[in-house]
């Protein structure tokens, strides 16, 4: 009888490591160590002694939807071997996992990716290695990227969100494990969309870009000032062609993750790059095709005065909500609150001169052209009444 | 219909008329006025010292590069509706003592009310448990939701009273107003005052997730599976019996291979 419990659990065993994820990695699920038991549940975390809040959640079943799903928490959190898991250092996303690049046969890593961007502007190492000052300011992977859902495509015209199985099938002509095809599916019609909608992509870039006391660490201005332009009002107003950061930084022929300073001859906004970089031609759509020199030398970022402008923009909505408190009457102090005219320069001062003269020609001519129209309306509708009652047509 | 009458109510709808245009011109002038010369309608940025402090609540900034990696739901975005005055002073992660269970604890402060752990009933004494919606304070019997966010707490309760209303609320909140004004003695006083309801020995881990279980998980419409899981819960075992545990390899794959 004993024998037989035995050949039984053997066999048990035998059968569980025959259908084991082990023999069949590309299959395996992500939590082969149950992490999920834990994480699973959204209220895991914890306040630091900095008063920091660390949120350890992951939603398994999303997460396995995910552009990481197939990769086990292990493979990144490599450092994590106990409980508690104290001391863990931060995911170095340079580590090599167990997935395979089909492109090279080889293990995959993004260590190729972090070496060219640790090269570019934004990189925490200088030419020589060194790290550079201040380098705790430059982002790091996760501050830009985080852990997307896959969004496929069924069509390449429409872009419809979902699986079009007439092209998996396809695929699976050649290919015959289902979910590697469906996750190669998953993968490429997923990075045919923009990873973020322009807006997003702004926001992104001046949350960093518009820290005033960070950019001054850099020996940068803010870029707030974008926001007076053109290009952003499309964006504003959801053209889905309208500019944002990148489209210029790095448009086609450059990288998102090798930005080079503008004064570096491989940068997109270097002035010998700028007319190229302005026309677009390479791209999916031109956007000044007929860029000349003098065109490409306007500023995208207006600086000088109209920094100015937009402080006092900022100084403005300061005082709403001084007035909104009851801390300040309206009108109070306005006059204190202007540039003081001898912080600028005099072509600074005649450029914003004649940029208020324009501003205030423009909201003259809207305004009186509206009321005068109305007003025409309004008299024409007397007149007609009148003169219908004059000719007797009631 | 005769002439006249006709015409004094051609001329009354003429006069409405000509009434309801010069009031619509009136607002669309007040309109354009508006729009072309007040101040841009941009919502002012929240200040930061009006933002409610990071431990009081779950929520997160939306993710924008937002150092949030795993986020990929909204779940993290809920927060306990109606919190109770301890969770306002305390907030939701309150639990930072215990290396190896703060984590744990502040998890549950999502679905138990504080009293359900750190009030311990006398000897001979019963509480009952129940789910109280978080919205409405009403009982819920049926579960809606999963790992805990259910917008609904496990209160104890006794002769039809919720034990999870704090005795002191004026101090609590007095306290948290002029806290700042406070010697450290004072801050002492008042604070021993505020949790004199408060058991100095919580209840445990190990109370709850064992066979004979201080909270009836059947009761509290588990079912058995759960009821079973949650009364053989590997973390209290790991947490009682080691400093460190070590997570076994042998189901790793990389180990494995590498063998």
């Amino acid at each position: 009888m004993k024998s037989r419990t035995n050949i039984m659990g053997l066999a048990i065993i035998l059968v569980t490591l025959a259908v084991c994820p082990l023999t069949a990695p590309h299959l395996m699920a992500a939590d082969v160590e149950n992490c999920d038991l834990c994480h699973k549940y959204s209220g895991l975390g914890r306040i630091d002694e900095s008063g920091k809040k660390h949120l350890f959640y992951v939603n398994d079943s999303l997460f396995q939807q995910s552009v990481h799903g197939k990769v086990r928490c292990k493979e990144c959190h490599s450092e994590i071997e106990k409980y508690p898991h104290t001391n863990t250092k931060k995911v170095d996303c340079a580590t090599v996992c167990h997935l395979i690049d089909p492109s090279t046969g080889e293990n995959f890593s993004h260590a190729t990716m972090i070496e060219k961007y640790e090269l570019s502007v934004h990189g925490t190492k200088d030419a020589e290695g060194n790290l550079k000052e201040h380098a705790e300011d430059l982002a790091a992977c996760i501050y830009c990227h985080e852990n997307r859902i896959y969004q496929p495509v069924t069509g390449l015209a429409q872009k419809d969100q979902g699986v079009a199985q007439e092209i998996l099938d396809r695929c699976l002509g050649c290919h015959n494990e289902e979910q590697w095809a469906r996750t190669f599916y998953n993968h490429f019609t997923h990075r045919l969309h923009q990873r973020r909608t322009s807006r997003r992509m702004v926001e992104l870039c001046v949350s960093c870009h518009e820290d005033t006391e960070r950019m001054a660490r850099h020996g940068l201005t803010v870029t707030g000032t974008f926001h007076d332009t053109f290009h952003w009002q499309g964006i504003k107003y959801g053209d889905p062609n309208a500019p944002n950061c990148i489209t210029c930084h790095a448009p086609v022929g450059y990288f998102s993750h090798q930005i080079m300073p503008k004064n570096d001859a491989r940068s997109a906004i270097h002035r010998d790059n700028l007319v190229r970089t302005c026309a677009n031609l390479d791209g999916l759509q031109t956007c000044h095709p007929s860029a000349t020199p003098s065109f490409a030398q306007g500023k995208i970022h207006p600086a000088d005065f109209k920094i100015g402008v937009f402080e006092f923009k900022m100084k403005g909505l300061d005082r709403l909500r001084k007035i909104t408190r009851g801390e300040m009457k309206p009108f109070q102090e306005v006059r204190a609150q202007q540039p003081a005219p001898e912080e600028l320069t005099p072509l600074d001062y005649y450029q914003g001169l004649i940029l208020q003269l324009i501003k205030y020609f423009y909201l003259m001519l809207i305004g009186g052209l509206i009321s005068f129209m109305i007003l025409h309306q309004v008299l024409d509708y007397f007149a007609t009444r009148r003169e219908m009652k004059e000719g007797g047509m009631h | 219909m005769p002439e006249t009458k006709k015409n004094s109510i051609s001329k009354l709808i003429g006069t409405l008329f000509g009434l309801f245009l010069i009031c619509f011109i009136l607002v669309n002038l007040y309109a354009l006025g508006t729009f072309l010369y007040s101040t841009p309608s941009v919502e002012p940025v929240p200040e930061k010292g009006n933002m409610p402090p990071e431990k009081f609540s779950k929520t997160i900034e939306e993710p924008l590069g937002a150092d949030h990696f795993h986020i990929l739901d909204e779940t993290v975005y809920s927060d306990v509706e109606n919190a109770p005055i301890c969770l306002a002073c305390h907030g939701n992660f309150c639990h930072v003592k215990n290396e190896m269970l703060r984590s744990f604890y502040n998890m549950h402060t999502f679905f138990l009310a504080c009293e359900t752990c750190h009030l311990r009933p006398s000897a001979g004494e019963k509480l009952f448990f129940r789910w109280f919606d978080d919205k409405t304070g009403a009982v819920v019997e049926e579960l809606v939701g999963t790992d805990g966010n259910y917008g609904a707490k496990i209160v104890p309760f006794k002769n039809n009273q919720r034990l999870d209303t704090f005795p002191k609320e004026a101090l609590a909140l007095d306290y948290m107003k002029f806290k700042d004004t406070y010697t450290e003695d004072e801050k002492k006083r008042i604070q021993g005052e505020l949790m004199e309801h408060i058991d100095q020995e919580p209840i445990t881990c190990e109370e709850c997730h064992c066979k004979e279980s201080y909270l009836n998980y059947a009761d509290l419409g588990y079912t058995f599976v759960r009821s079973f899981e949650l009364s053989r819960i590997e973390i209290v075992k790991i947490s009682k019996e080691y400093e460190e545990f070590h997570l076994p390899t042998m189901f790793d794959p990389s180990v494995v291979k590498g063998k």
